[in-house]
């Protein structure tokens, strides 16, 4: 059983863990609101607000229902367009099941809704519901009314009739109407905003009691298998003050956090055989690639293991000069961090070309780099930042035939832990192929942040420039002086099999002028290191050409002066 | 826009097909369709899949207790396949299982045996091997061969465009179940409730009155739920038939984009020849046209192809030519427009390639052969009440066309300077390619001063795109709609009409209609679902006609009721009827209000038993084509605008953005300017998306490539241009038109027909005296090869 809050009905989904929410929502419980429109978080039809209890109290974020496991549910306030609006349904008759419509929806509409039916911005219908949802989780989380950042927060909602015009006509509307003070003095205060809301009329006042009734859920169903899953950040207690998190310590109810042994790092370790498929427990990050990849690997399985519920795997720490990602952190987690934005301003935008808001509020990095694709992004920008990844666990001190790893359960009870830690550069094997070890899981990510000698630069070129997977991309991490390249450190991908370091390439720019002509050598030489192939991101001539050039938009971005007086 | 729906759909109250919800015991069926492209079918094995759980049956043609047929046009296309096999997806089994996943599960499992045959997936190659749906056609116009020898200069050239996936984001969908009488209720995606229960009808060997299909709302169609949606619906109604219970068939996206036709491919020739002046005096141009594997609606898109030929010019002497051609790709079908988008691409191309070739600005040979009042088609109609050249300059004097020409250009000629950074790029990126700004190593532009900003890498371009298009089914016999009008005796109307809602409004202006015309406030209007139990034998809502037509059946229909409701007033007020009207839910005597309001005089009259209730019919008048001829009045009147288009490219990465699509365009004068802007606005972007980053690609075996969303990319909020304005004429009332107003469904999309040729102008600035191919889409990977000149024609 599934404890959760659904709408404002207190309800317990008998469904397996790895069930999508949307199918529980549409099948199981009636509410269509929520529309499939693709099965695997591409046009956003699907999206809903989902609560998470967080020191006393609910953080929303929003996320595509075809990607989210109902296991991630348990003790959590899920919001759906039914839920939202005015005068909403009771749904107290969906609390034992059985089939039952979101009876008794109310006739109001919320200012997003009149925003929406104003400015014509629903034609067909069919993405209006996640529309709304997307917009509503956007006046929910804002720093201030922003036409740009809620179409930020809409661009990953795909409609075919509208051309968005409307839509942007809409959300400017919807901005200028609602109190920007307000907002802005209810910002990053989830309590004081949902209060805001409430009064605007945008939420209904059910949201007010979220936080105690999900408490009181907790309560009942036993803190014990209701961890609180991921907040935006957590912090442990014992860590120095990191700007990224919110100012809240863990919920009270948090399990402890486990003590991981100091195993010996073990940089060198030999490749390992992949991961024969599936033992033990499905490890899941935001399972954003386990359902696009292997939907029938997760559908039906109630033995998933979701670090989100770990909280030692959660949050993202900058402290002396290195950032450490936990394994079970966010794109969204990174691009919001104030600390890294402090330092790498760039950051925000190379990461908003990253699927889309709401993925990305599931996608975690960790799963970016065991997913392995040749072409993932952060796999991409992490290489070139010479990001280093500990493992934890799995089969490490047990060979094949042994158990692969602790009992598993939906609050990560501590496993047999083996620690070690490598460099991303020798963590790409071949195609899909990484070093880690059946069941191992990544608890951290961490890099050195850029001193003041060092440019980064993120490219990536897809079809559609937003929303799409890249055809080519690239980072690079330069660090130069007088006129020098001291260290030149260069990724790309969809150019090789796995998620490509340009070894030799880089190499070569060590020690070099900072000129067109070094760049074009290197270009050169990162030619022979390269194998794309044909594919439906493009042609092997295209992304060879892609990856000449990105190679030379870095140095253009990061030394305009120094390209432009050095030309031949 | 309709509130009412709107109101629903903000609330995710609207039901869409799959939202309904199901009576007990229904099942659920899944579609097994050929993974081959060709090939002789030598058997299906269900032996394991039927014996996995939750199956109850696995049917295959033998089962069809009727026709085994759904080709509307011709009859070439089975409902499951016989004998052979002619497209990766041709359904050849239907399951019906207890649940989706397990009719799914149980799908995967049956085998189909198909011997494969070699196939042909492209339309030239299959018009040399004479592969054609049907004869190929000719639209003549002068005498194109005497005027060859009289123009000053003549260009020819290629230009193809791609397919393009609907991409309605409801998929197809369909319910059916069995009536009591051994017929069978049918909820169905479709644009056409007619055309599923003709199909439903002939599969399953009944009476079409046994046959009921019913429309609420379709959550997008965009022509492919014209013919398209016939296959599922007659599916389902299969299996609801055999079984005896309810069935349902949705289609997941996947299976939607794979099974499905899209938007037909093009291959074109085309040969053009001006005078001394730029006024073109001939165009001959061949289109070729990818059909797919069964004749679907190719020939009535190829016929409409050939009308608009010319686009919005006029030409004297032209011969265009059509051949469909059947290739092993599931049967292409409409999609807005129609096949006059890829007419007006080929057009645009040739008087791009002829400006060229005399070193002339596209605009000035555009503006100069304009549409005028009297003009004659190739079909033999003339242009009347003709605004081509009325747009283009409002467009101009309105949205500054001149200045912004000259910006661009300055734009340009100042990222020049860049020249040198261009060239190392160039030079590090593709040896022995030319230089991108003509400084290779040493050219002029490296005595220009080096900027100390980035090397401006963009270059811009504007295109104009004159639009003009044709309203009518081309089949003039579709130009029909029926309605049928009840005002309840409480005073509440309802309207039924052929015409089915899928986000174009329509259902808002045939309420609008109503109210006018009865006089009476549109909250006591509701218009019903599409049910073929109401209006019999109706046409499509395609065409752009849906309005047109049931509003004009509407508003026949409220005009009889309410000539019998000013009997009844005139009797009770004792003047003459012709003295009564009726406004704002008032009866009006000569003009003013008498002591009888709408709700009184309904139930008086009911009492009195007049009849409140009317069916209309509406045939449009003075529409006929003789196709023995070519020539004819096929369309009510035309559709006319034009737009400014403006796009910047990245000329290192080629990668590019519309920047703004500015159109004046005439709609009459407007039923409903919130939805008709909104239709305008949303063409556009799906105009844009098929020229340029929407590639549908089907690998060699003829298995579609782009098959989900991940892969198939349209127009996301990013890419539509932040600028989209379109102005609508002022003072253009249609005289004959619904209201005074035009049809707004497809022409619109033709602007984005702009956005390839401004992206077009981009790329010569990148890269002067270079000629990018006619070849639509033009994706970020086309633009980059050409800018390298290691695409085809430059390799
Ligand atoms: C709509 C959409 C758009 C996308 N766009 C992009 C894009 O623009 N760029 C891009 O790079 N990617 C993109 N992706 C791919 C995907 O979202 C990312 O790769 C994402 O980072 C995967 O993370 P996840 O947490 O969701 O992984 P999951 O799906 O949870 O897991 C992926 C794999 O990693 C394993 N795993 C997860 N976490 C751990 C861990 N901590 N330790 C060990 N194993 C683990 C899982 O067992 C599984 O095998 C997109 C995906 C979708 C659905
Ligand atoms: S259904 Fe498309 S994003 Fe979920
Ligand atoms: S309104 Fe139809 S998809 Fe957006």
């Amino acid at each position: 059983m599934i404890p959760l809050l659904l709408n404002d009905a207190e309800i317990a989904l008998d469904l397996p863990a790895g069930r999508r929410a949307l199918d529980a929502l549409r099948g199981t419980l009636r509410l269509t609101g929520t529309k499939e429109g693709c099965r695997e978080g591409d046009c956003g039809a699907c999206c809903v607000l989902w609560g998470v209890p967080e020191s006393g109290a609910v953080v929303y974020r929003v996320v595509p229902a075809c990607l989210l496991p109902c296991g991630e549910l348990h003790g959590t306030h899920l919001v759906t367009i039914e839920g939202l609006s005015p005068a909403g349904g009771s749904h107290t008759g969906l609390v034992r099941g059985g089939p039952a419509r979101a009876a008794g929806l109310g006739n109001g509409l919320t200012p997003v809704q009149e925003a929406f039916l104003e400015f014509g911005a629903a034609q067909c219908g069919f993405c209006t519901p996640g529309f709304v949802v997307a917009l509503t989780g956007y006046l929910l989380s804002a720093e201030s009314l922003d036409p740009l950042e809620a179409e930020e927060a809409v661009a990953g909602q795909l409609c075919r009739c509208t051309g968005y015009s409307s839509v942007r006509r809409a959300l400017a509307r919807l901005c200028e109407q609602l109190d920007g003070d307000a907002c802005a003095r209810t910002a990053g205060d989830p309590v004081e905003r949902v209060r805001w809301l409430v009064a605007e009329g945008v939420l209904p006042e059910a949201f007010l009691e979220a936080p105690r009734r999900l408490a009181a859920l907790a309560r009942r169903a036993g803190s014990a298998s209701l961890a609180p899953p991921a907040p935006l950040a957590a912090r442990s207690p014992a860590a120095p003050p990191m700007p990224c998190a919110p100012a809240a310590p863990p919920a009270p109810d948090a399990p402890p956090i486990p003590c991981a042994p100091a195993a010996p790092p073990m940089p060198c370790a030999p490749p390992a055989p992949p991961a024969p498929a599936s033992r033990g427990p499905r490890i899941v990050g935001g399972a954003t690639d386990l359902y696009v990849q292997r939907p029938e690997e997760i559908e039906d399985a109630s033995d998933l293991l979701l670090l989100s519920r770990r909280a030692d795997l959660r949050g993202i720490r900058v402290e002396a000069g290195r950032c450490r990602i936990k394994g079970a952190a966010t794109i969204e987690e990174l691009r919001r961090c104030r600390t890294l934005r402090a330092v790498l301003p760039a950051l925000d935008g190379w990461l908003r070309r990253v699927a889309s808001l709401p993925v990305r509020a599931r996608a975690t990095l960790a799963g970016n780099l065991v997913n392995a694709s040749p072409i993932g992004d952060l796999a991409i920008l992490l290489l070139a930042l010479d990001a280093e990844v500990t493992l934890e666990g799995g089969g490490a001190w047990a060979p094949a035939a042994g158990p692969p790893m602790g009992r598993p359960s939906l609050a990560g009870a501590p496993m047999e832990s083996a620690r070690r830690t490598m460099a991303l550069r020798a963590f790409f094997h071949a195609y899909k192929q990484t070093a880690r070890r059946s069941g191992e899981i990544i608890v951290e990510i961490a890099f050195d942040l850029p001193g003041a000698d060092t440019r980064l630069s993120f490219q990536k070129v897809s079809c559609r420039p937003r929303l799409d997977i890249a055809s080519v991309n690239g980072a690079a991490r330069i660090a130069a002086c007088d006129g020098h390249i001291v260290r030149a450190e260069l990724s790309a991908g969809g150019v090789a099999p796995v998620p490509l370091y340009l070894a030799r390439a880089s190499a070569h720019l060590a020690g070099r002028r900072l000129s067109a002509a070094a760049v074009r050598e290197a270009a050169e030489i990162a030619d022979g290191e390269i194998s794309p192939i044909d594919d439906i991101r493009g042609s092997a001539l295209y992304k060879r050409l892609l990856c000449r050039r990105i190679l030379y938009a870095h140095f253009l971005e990061c030394f305009p002066e120094a390209m432009g007086g050095d030309l031949p | 826009m309709s509130s009412e729906e709107v109101r629903l759909h903000v609330r995710g109250a609207s039901r869409f097909l799959d939202d309904q919800p199901l009576p007990a015991g229904t099942l659920h069926a899944a579609v097994v369709a050929s993974a081959h492209a060709h090939g002789r079918l030598l058997g299906i094995d269900a032996a394991a899949a039927s014996s996995l759980p939750g199956v109850r049956a696995i049917l295959t043609a033998a089962d069809v207790p009727g026709e085994n047929q759904i080709g509307t046009l011709v009859p070439d296309e089975p409902l499951l396949a016989e004998g052979i096999i002619h497209f990766v997806g041709q359904p050849a089994a239907l399951v019906v299982a207890d649940t989706p996943a397990e009719a799914r599960r149980a799908a995967r499992a049956v085998r189909v045996t198909v011997e494969p045959l070699p196939a042909v997936l492209d339309a030239r190659q299959a018009g040399a091997l004479g592969a054609l749906i049907a004869p190929p056609r000719t639209f003549a116009l002068g005498d194109v061969d005497a005027a060859w020898p009289r123009c000053a200069r003549i260009a020819a050239g290629r230009a193809e465009t791609g397919g393009q996936e609907h991409l309605y984001l409801e998929t197809q969908s369909a319910w059916a179940a069995p009536t009591e009488e051994g017929g069978v209720r049918v909820a169905s995606a479709t644009q056409a409730p007619t055309g599923v229960q003709r199909g439903v009808a002939r599969v399953l060997g009944l009476a079409m009155h046994r046959v009921e299909v019913d429309v609420r709302r379709l959550g997008g169609a965009f022509g492919g739920k014209e013919d398209q949606a016939t296959h599922w619906a007659a599916l389902a109604a299969l299996g609801a038939r055999h079984l005896g219970r309810p069935v349902k068939l949705v289609l997941s996206r996947r299976e939607d984009m794979r099974w499905t036709g899209k938007r037909h491919p093009y291959a074109s020739d085309f040969r053009i020849g001006i005078d001394a002046e730029g006024r073109i005096l001939a165009y001959e141009v061949t289109y070729y046209q990818n059909a797919g594997a069964a004749a679907d609606l190719s020939m009535a898109i190829l016929e409409r192809t050939l009308f608009h030929a010319t686009g919005s010019y006029f030409v004297p002497h032209v011969r265009a030519r059509a051949y469909s051609c059947r290739t092993n790709l599931p049967p292409n079908t409409a999609c807005r427009g129609f096949g006059a988008p890829q007419a007006a691409f080929v057009i645009e191309a040739a008087i791009r390639a002829i400006a060229e070739a005399v070193g002339r600005p596209a605009e000035e040979i555009q503006r100069l052969n304009l549409l005028r009042e009297g003009d004659e088609f190739p079909y033999g109609m003339r242009a009347r009440g003709a605004r081509a050249e009325r747009c283009w300059d409002e467009a101009c004097v309105l949205f500054r066309v001149e200045e912004r020409r000259r910006a661009i250009a300055a734009a340009n000629a100042a990222a020049d300077p860049a020249a040198p950074a261009m060239a190392a790029a160039n030079a590090a990126a593709d040896p022995g390619a030319p230089a991108i700004a003509g400084a290779n190593g040493a050219g002029p532009a490296l005595a220009a001063p080096l900027a100390a900003t980035p090397a401006p890498r963009y270059r811009r371009g504007l295109a104009m795109m004159p639009i003009c298009f044709g309203i009518s089914f081309t089949n003039t016999s579709m130009n029909q709609a029926s309605a049928l009008v009840h005002v309840y005796s409480d005073g509440s109307v309802g309207v039924s009409t052929g015409a089915v809602e899928m986000g174009q409004g329509v259902h808002a202006k045939l309420r609008q209609v109503a109210a006018r015309t009865l006089g009476v406030g549109v909250e006591r209007v509701k218009v019903e679902s599409t049910n073929t139990m109401r209006n019999a034998n109706t046409s499509p809502t395609a065409a752009s006609t849906g309005a047109d037509l049931n509003g004009q059946a509407t508003r026949l229909a409220c005009l009889e009721i309410a000539g019998r409701l000013r009997g009844a007033a005139a009797a009770r007020a004792g003047c003459s009827s012709d003295d009564v009207g009726f406004d704002g839910g008032r009866v009006l005597v000569s003009g003013r209000p008498i002591d009888l309001d709408w709700e009184t005089l309904v139930r008086e009259a009911h009492r009195a038993r007049v009849n409140l209730s009317a069916h209309a019919h509406y045939a449009t008048p003075g529409i006929g084509f003789d196709r023995s001829r070519e020539k004819g009045e096929p369309f009510a009147y035309h559709v006319y605008g034009a737009a400014v288009v403006e796009a910047t490219v990245d000329a290192l990465l080629g990668t590019y953005t519309i920047d703004a699509v500015r159109a004046v365009h005439d709609g009459g004068r407007l039923l409903d300017p919130l939805a008709d802007l909104g239709q305008a606005e949303g063409g556009i972007v799906q105009g844009l998306g098929w020229m340029t980053i929407e590639d549908v690609r089907h690998d060699a075996a003829g298995a579609l490539e782009t098959d989900t969303l991940t892969t198939y990319k349209v127009p996301d909020l990013d890419f539509a241009p932040r600028e989209i304005e379109v102005r609508f004429l002022e003072d253009a009332d249609h005289p004959g038109g619904l209201f005074a107003s035009k049809a707004i469904g497809e022409p619109p999309l033709l602007y984005g027909i702009g956005g390839f040729f401004a992206l077009r102008e981009a790329l010569r600035a990148a890269r002067p005296g270079g000629v990018p191919p006619f070849t639509a889409p033009l994706t970020p990977e086309r633009a980059l090869l050409w800018l390298a000149g290691q695409d085809e024609a430059g390799a």
